[in-house]
């Protein structure tokens, strides 16, 4: 064991931040639940579950603990709000700013259907249009040949 | 000659090349002459095998270890191995827009191959000419502002290597280059779109464009399953998308690429959505550049920015460029373009253009949700997360939607609906019915046994109407049913690759509910020696070592797992778990064992360990149910995708069924 430590020793000498050597507390699954929808603060784009960063290690220390303590997830989440604003909630509150995001599919849909609508009446318009464009003698010309048969 | 030298003549070449073939395109046109479009033709081939020498150069330097080349001292160390060498070009930014750049020119001399075929020469000048200005921009980027040949005054005797994230899986030597392979592939439909509406001739390019167009979307598919293959392997997280704005920058154009595959049909058999066409393969090649834009420019954070630069201006006015280009020659042309008729909504193309309506409001949400922070940002200057549960919530219902249209479409007829449309439709609602229920008798979610009856529902589909295509043929012709089937599957390429194709989708939505529904994460610290029983598994840590490898050095903790009840079926085996230091992270890199089975993947991560004694490791468990089967979706769809271009119609255009040429 004792090359272990050497290499590691070696290996971690270069690191910034060398990992705490004390065991990190055992996690259940809701814990990982609940991190899953926080923002890890430090990192590009993961979650609190996902990221390997110290930060995000605590957060999830911080989640089995509040855990253990019987607060609801809800409350943890608030926990969270209060300490880094609504930004830490990967899920944006459906209010203020956030509340477009949350009708998005609405918008997307109402404004895609609004110009399709618009489009067919332009295309029934024109084919009107282009109906009424026909010179009269020709429409009785084609009567009349119709008539024939 | 040093390849650096080499490389930097070879883009500027490149780049003239480009050049020359716009201008000799442009003179093509105005003098209506044969030869300057000849000659464009050939240039296309020089700018390829320009783009080919700066490519090699570049590698050849790689391989040297010439760390006098900017990109090799930044991006590559003499101690990687081979393979990571041969893969390093596409590593960051500047070789990877040099790879975009040599797959631009690989599709422009494509192209140019079909002048006077399927290409025909009134149109020719416009296509080549808008595929060289594509060409024109990648080569000035590199030339002017991300140039990988920089020569470095004093070279360091050892470079800074490559980012470790893709050091770790070969899967980075793939899934690049199909994006690629993707993202350029949609310039040829839009320069195609841009030569019809400038030709004035708005029917016969969707014909043209139509091979295009699907190899451009199976690469791609292939390029964003092999990108979630590549994330549940590496990141440690168990997952396999999340809604990253890497990820979501390839998913915008392959959804706006499916909208457009789908009203493309309409337009090839009825002559409707003309101009939606046009705005549709637009706004699809356009989110291809506003991908590499986000992602590239450093305003939205990402886990996946590998490579950032002082491109993003660049890449911002490109697209406005293309914008520009595809939109406002629609606009200038939408009063001419007559389209053939009137859309009856209970009929093909009412389903089709409902889907491309749905696939069109997905790709709205997701630039929505993905932009939104930076909006709020600037806008209010608050800070606000949008991230994966909020896109999980709402595609729910837009999936379900689309599952839904999926099925219905194909059985619906041209036109008009008629009485065994009603039976076939009962068919798949009472498969739908019986999915769900018995999903929920097994005590399954809502979601997961919606999810199964979609599922059947989807296969009932797609087994009426091969059956009945079967029974029509076997009567006509007096055949025996299998004789039948497969002369069909023979003959109807594109009806049955799109079936495969749509199985695949309706696969991958089912994976997708199980793994997400029913992943579970658990964590724990073991002593050496001691065993862990979780969820039917029995986990013993063996030991904890250390060793000393080539670019990297890696902490081990192999474990051994035994099944010890039915929920732990197939987990059996010894797994080495590590955790990898390189010299040029901060953190470790943990590289997942993945245990893959039919019905669970087991997920095995170190996570921690004790670093003095080495007494202790901490191991981080993750077992998804179906994920096995996303991957043979993505599978299924590359297949289908293949089945339908390979190899009758593969250069030969498609001159069935058209209402109105020209």
């Amino acid at each position: 064991m004792k090359r272990l430590g050497l290499l590691l020793w070696l290996g971690l000498g270069v690191l910034a931040q060398p990992a705490p050597n004390t065991p990190p507390p055992d996690f259940p699954p809701q814990v990982f639940e609940i991190a899953r929808e926080l923002r890890c603060p430090v990192c590009q784009g993961e979650s609190a579950a996902e990221s390997n960063a110290g930060i995000a290690l605590e957060m999830r220390r911080i989640i089995a603990e509040k855990l253990a303590q019987g607060e609801s997830p809800a409350e943890i989440k608030q926990f969270f709000v209060e300490r880094y604003g609504d930004w830490i909630l990967y899920n944006p509150p459906a209010r203020g700013a956030t509340l477009w995001v949350w009708l998005s599919p609405l918008v997307g849909l109402l404004l895609l259907g609004y110009g399709l609508w618009r489009y067919q009446a332009q295309v029934r318009a024109r084919a009107e249009q282009t109906a009424l464009q026909v010179p009269e003698e020709e429409i009785a010309r084609l009567e009349a040949e119709l008539d024939r048969r | 000659m040093t390849p650096g030298f080499l490389g930097g003549i070879a883009l500027v070449a490149a780049l003239l090349f480009s050049l020359l073939g716009l201008g000799l395109s442009a003179l093509a046109h105005f003098l209506q002459d044969g030869r300057y479009l000849r000659a464009a033709q050939r240039t296309s081939l020089l700018s390829l095998l320009a783009a080919a020498l700066s490519f090699a150069a570049l590698e050849w330097a790689i391989l040297t270890n010439d760390f006098s080349v900017s990109y090799v001292a930044n991006h590559s160390a003499s101690v990687n191995p081979l393979w990571v060498k041969l893969v390093t070009p596409w590593a960051a930014l500047e070789g990877s827009i040099l790879l975009w750049a040599l797959l631009q020119t690989l599709y422009t001399w494509l192209v140019s191959l079909r002048v006077g075929r399927s290409l025909d020469v009134w149109r020719a000048p416009f296509a080549l000419g808008t595929l060289f200005a594509v060409q024109v921009f990648f080569f000035a980027v590199m030339v002017f502002v991300a140039h990988p040949f920089d020569a470095v005054p004093n070279p360091p005797p050892e470079g800074l290597g490559t980012n470790p994230l893709l050091q770790n899986h070969w899967m980075m030597a793939v899934h690049p280059v199909l994006m690629y392979l993707g993202f350029v592939g949609l310039s040829v439909p839009f320069a195609y779109a841009v030569a019809a509406m400038l030709a004035r001739r708005y029917q016969s390019w969707i014909f043209e464009t139509r091979w295009w167009t699907l190899v451009a979307w199976g690469f791609l598919t292939a390029a964003i399953f092999t990108g979630k293959w590549w994330s549940y392997e590496i990141l440690g997280w168990g997952g396999y998308w999340a809604w990253d704005p890497v990820e979501n920058a390839s998913l915008i154009p392959w959804l706006l690429a499916t909208a457009f595959l789908h009203t493309a049909q309409v337009q090839e058999r009825k002559g409707l959505f003309k101009g939606w066409n046009f705005a549709f393969i637009t706004l699809a090649f356009a989110a291809t550049v506003f991908g590499t834009f986000l992602t590239r420019s450093g305003v939205i954070q990402s886990v996946h920015a590998f490579a950032s630069g002082p491109v993003g201006a660049w890449f911002l006015a490109f697209l406005l460029g293309v914008m520009a280009l595809g939109l406002g020659l629609l606009a200038r042309v939408s009063r001419e373009i007559r389209e053939a008729g009137e859309v009856r909504w209970q009929s093909r193309e009412g389903a089709l253009l409902a889907g491309a309506l749905f696939f069109g409001t997905f790709a709205f949400v997701v630039v929505v949700g993905t932009l939104w922070p930076l909006v709020v940002e600037l806008a209010s200057g608050a800070k606000v997360s949008v991230g994966a549960p909020f896109f999980n919530q709402v595609s729910v219902p837009l999936g379900v939607f689309m599952l839904l249209l999926m099925g219905i479409g194909p059985v619906l007829p041209w036109r008009h609906t008629r009485g065994e449309v009603v039976r076939n439709l009962a068919a798949m609602l009472i498969a739908l019915a019986t999915g769900f229920l018995i999903g929920l008798g097994l005590g399954l979610s809502l979601g997961v046994s919606l999810a199964i009856g979609l599922f059947a529902y989807n296969l009932t589909a797609v087994g009426l109407m091969v059956a009945q295509g079967v029974r029509e043929r076997a009567r006509a012709l007096g055949l025996p049913p299998s004789r039948a089937f497969f002369e069909l599957a023979a003959t109807q390429r594109r009806r049955f690759g799109s079936h495969i194709v749509h199985l695949g989708v309706a696969l991958a939505a089912l994976a997708i509910a199980f793994s997400q529904t029913y992943r579970y994460t658990e964590q724990k610290t073991l002593q050496v020696g001691e065993a862990w029983q979780t969820r039917g598994l029995e986990i013993r840590l063996l030991s904890l070592t250390a060793r000393e490898e080539a670019n990297r050095f890696a902490a081990l903790a192999p474990i051994e797992v035994r099944s010890i009840s039915r929920d732990g079926w197939g987990a059996d085996g010894r797994y080495e778990t590590r955790l990898n230091f390189y010299p040029q992270m901060s953190s470790p890199l943990a590289t997942p064992v993945v245990r893959y089975s039919l019905y669970n993947d087991y997920y095995f991560v170190l996570m921690q360990f004790d670093q003095e004694k080495g007494q202790w490791a901490t191991l981080k468990v993750i077992i998804t149910p179906m994920v096995f089967w996303l991957w043979v979706a993505g599978g299924l769809m590359v297949l289908g995708t293949a089945y339908i271009l390979w190899p009758a119609g593969a250069w030969a255009p498609s001159r069935e069924a058209a209402p109105s040429l020209g």
